[in-house]
């Protein structure tokens, strides 16, 4: 196919050339360089300080497992201390491996529509191409700009060598195991898209099988537990990290081929790999010989997909659902100038969640803190925060994925209100942790309840979660003002999880020292250093903001 | 020929179009007329094959979806899309790939200047109006000189020297020996320009006009329209 090299070459060239028209883009290349420079440093800074610190997983692990025993350096682990950390590392290798291909193949009915847009349709679903060349086409696409979305993990490699003692080289091929699994994933969801659009009966049995496989060794390893007489963390291991189930074809083999990287058998990893890249060809044949037809569910897909893009470029959004008549429609919205921004926030707030407080992100911080909260409690006895802690970050991180002030810069007033952008981004933000601490509260309550060693350790938290949504919010609307609306998404995506990464790291090193040493000091620490970097972010962004877009 | 026979399109139970079938012959105009919401742009969408119906819709005897089939046909959209990544120039380039074009650089140039686009060659996709996006859009389905071309609303954006350029363009492609199916609602865009009528209302064929038989009738295609769509009278012409 002709077109394919001939459009990645030119979009890829044309990207360039718009990221280096917009002179911002300096500013933000800058700002990476320097969170790297300054990540490195605290990073050596807590290397030199603390000479036999131990790594993350070890840390996280011994206080688990010798329930908060005093800590041992790296050194001094045992044999049998080394067999159980691998263990750990496979199973959650293969664990988050087996979830990540299955989210893929669970989405993949819903997901393979929204691959096309609108100039696809009009270009490439009238050209005289196979629909199976116009899928392979985009699928090869998407699979490149996933690549490129990914390069951010790279800044991981330093953690990946200090932590587990791997080399470059080592580090690069899990690198390719990752790419490998995005690849998987991707063909994954194209093989179950075409079948489903092709097959409409088929359509209704795509998510309980992914459901049933995902369900099938959480199954195995509850089996294990109450009827084999095995810990949870055995039976664990047993389904997620022994040797005879790398065998089992694709999940297997990529946690087989990450592991045997990770301990330098690179025969065994070649010979991984050789099947992973079988696997990719065979799911490139399948597709290619599925006598498909999804034109008609890609066109609403793609209809969709311009609707939403009209509708968020002209301030609006698409609602298809209509709302419900119990809904207030006459309350009185209060405050003046830059202060509106705030006070609508709480104003939909209270009329648009359950009782004020309850709404779908609050429940997912809820359950987050129930499951992680009763499995410390129940299953490994202990009530350490840490891991609540850890997890309500990485959430809370996730969440703030994209511009979450987006409901309020995509609509034109915010620029018009005659008002300081500082003001208006400030009322605007503040609206935004109130909403996260509500969100939050439900979780903190019942993490209180059921891991109540500490309130200083509690609040501080507290502290963590909301500076960290201070921080990624102010990222994403960096990156929302900064960069031109017409920028690639996928390539403005990279800008903002390089920036996050490179300005996550130093908190990553603090929260490890913290791990090892003392906790409450170093979540002061990260408390004031997501403020700080925020402070940075906030003088920059409302530069932007009535500078107009490009 | 474009052969279309029984064509049914279901959405759920509600029915877009209903057992539409006409015929296109080579070397004409036709005109698909008919208000807002009466299938015209599910007739098109179906003939181009985006959609899956009830039916047969032929290209010179070829299935629609086949590739063979797709050679003869162009699509223009109503709502113009492109990407915002390519240039104009590279939007034409990636046309002609796409359909193995040779030979083409002199009749690419030949479009551009035309519809006066030629001093835009290095605008990217998101940086044209959208009357320009539909012009490069009419370009880029010009391009493989198709025998039979599909205009959803074409004139919708256009300034009026495109729409002037486009109805010359229509003229000379019929006398070029290829058929026209234009759907519209906007029946003095096309008054000039039409051999035949097919006039749709509630996803039905409610007419079919020939061109003769209404000047021989003295009366116009806007009489004729309002007479049929608000039931003054009914049936074939």
């Amino acid at each position: 196919m002709r077109i394919l090299p001939y459009y990645l070459i030119h979009t890829f060239i044309n990207a360039i050339k718009k990221l280096f028209r917009n002179k911002i883009i300096a500013v933000v290349l800058a700002f990476i360089a320097i969170m790297g420079l300054i990540g490195g440093l605290i990073g050596l800074a807590i290397g030199l300080a603390i000479p036999d610190a131990p790594e993350e997983p070890t840390s996280v692990y011994e206080e688990i497992e010798e329930n908060e025993a005093d800590y041992n350096s790296a050194d001094d682990l045992t044999e049998e201390d080394r067999a159980q950390m691998h263990t750990v590392l496979e199973a959650a290798v293969g664990g988050l491996m087996l979830l990540i291909v299955l989210l893929h193949i669970y989405t993949g009915d819903k997901s393979g529509v929204k691959i096309f847009t609108m100039a696809d349709v009009n270009f490439l679903f009238a050209a005289p191409l196979r629909p199976q060349s116009v899928l392979m086409f985009k699928t090869v696409l998407q699979m490149g700009l996933a690549v490129i979305s990914s390069i951010y993990l790279l800044f991981q490699i330093p953690n990946l060598m200090n932590g587990l003692g791997l080399t470059l080289i080592q580090c690069l091929c899990i690198f390719i195991g990752w790419v490998l699994m995005l690849f998987i994933g991707k063909l994954a969801a194209v093989f179950t898209y075409t079948i489903a659009a092709t097959h409409q009966a088929l359509r209704r049995y795509v998510r309980p099988f992914a459901v049933a496989v995902a369900l099938a060794p959480a199954l195995v390893v509850a089996g294990l537990v109450k009827f084999g007489g095995k810990g949870v963390l055995d039976a664990i291991g047993l389904v997620f990290a022994s040797r005879p189930t790398r065998y089992v074809p694709l999940f297997g083999w990529l946690r087989g081929f990450v592991m045997s990287l990770v301990d330098g058998q690179m025969l065994s990893a070649l010979l991984y790999l050789a099947a992973l890249i079988a696997l990719c060809i065979l799911l490139t044949c399948l597709i290619w010989r599925i006598k498909a037809d999804f034109y008609e569910d890609a066109l609403q897909g793609a209809d969709e997909l311009r609707e939403k893009t009209e509708a968020a470029q002209a301030g609006k959004t698409v609602r298809k659902k209509e709302r419900s008549a119990k809904i207030a429609r006459n309350g009185d919205l209060t405050g003046e100038g830059a202060r509106v921004f705030f006070t609508k926030t709480m104003y939909n707030r209270k009329r648009f969640s359950f009782l004020g407080i309850f709404t779908p992100t609050c429940a997912t911080y809820t359950l987050i803190a129930a499951a992680v909260g009763l499995f410390l409690r129940l299953v490994v006895e202990t009530k350490l925060l840490l891991p609540t802690g850890v997890i309500l970050c990485i959430a809370i991180f996730f969440r703030n994925m994209g511009n979450p002030l987006a409901a309020e810069t995509s609509h034109p007033f915010f620029f018009l209100v005659p008002e300081s952008p500082f003001r208006k981004i400030r009322y605007a933000l503040t609206g935004g942790i109130y909403e996260t601490a509500l969100d939050l509260i439900p979780g903190f309550l019942l993490t209180a309840l059921l891991l109540s060693s500490s309130v200083a350790e509690l609040f501080l938290w507290l502290g963590v979660w909301l500076s960290l949504d201070l921080f990624c919010s102010l990222v994403g609307l960096f990156i929302d003002l900064a960069l031109p609306s017409s920028f690639v998404p996928a390539i403005a995506s990279m800008i903002g999880m390089s920036i996050r990464m490179t300005a996550i790291l130093p908190g990553i090193f603090i929260l490890i020292a913290g791990a090892v040493t003392n906790l409450l000091p170093a979540l002061i620490g990260l408390i004031a250093l997501n403020c700080v970097v925020a402070a940075i972010l906030f003088a920059f962004a409302p530069r932007f903001l009535h500078t107009g877009k490009n | 020929m474009l052969k279309v026979e029984h064509l049914t399109k279901k959405y759920g139970k509600v029915f877009a179009t209903r057992d539409v079938s006409f015929e296109l012959p080579d070397g004409s105009i036709t005109v698909l007329l008919g208000p807002n919401g009466a299938g015209k742009s599910t007739v098109i969408k179906s003939v181009i094959g985006f959609l899956k119906y009830e039916g047969i819709v032929t290209v010179n005897g070829l299935y629609n979806k086949s590739v063979e089939a797709k050679r003869l046909l162009g699509y223009i959209p109503e709502l113009p899309s492109l990407y915002p990544n390519l240039t104009v120039g590279e939007h034409m380039e990636f046309i002609a790939r796409a359909y193995r074009l040779t030979d083409y650089k002199a009749y690419k140039d030949e479009l551009l200047e035309r519809f006066e686009l030629s001093d835009k060659v290095k605008k990217f996709g998101d940086e044209l109006s959208k009357g320009m996006q539909q012009k490069l859009s009419i370009c880029c389905a010009l391009l493989p000189k198709p025998q039979i071309m599909l205009f959803d609303e074409p004139m919708i954006g256009l300034d009026p020297h495109a729409i002037k350029e486009l109805k010359d363009l229509f003229a000379e492609l019929r006398a070029g020996g290829a058929s026209l199916l234009i759907s519209t609602h906007m029946i003095d865009s096309v008054d000039m320009l039409w051999d035949r009528t097919i006039i749709m209302k509630d996803g039905e064929v409610k007419a079919e006009v020939d061109r003769r038989d209404v000047e021989e009738r003295g009366v116009s295609l806007e009489d004729l329209f309002f007479s049929i769509t608000e039931n003054k009278t009914e049936g074939t012409v």
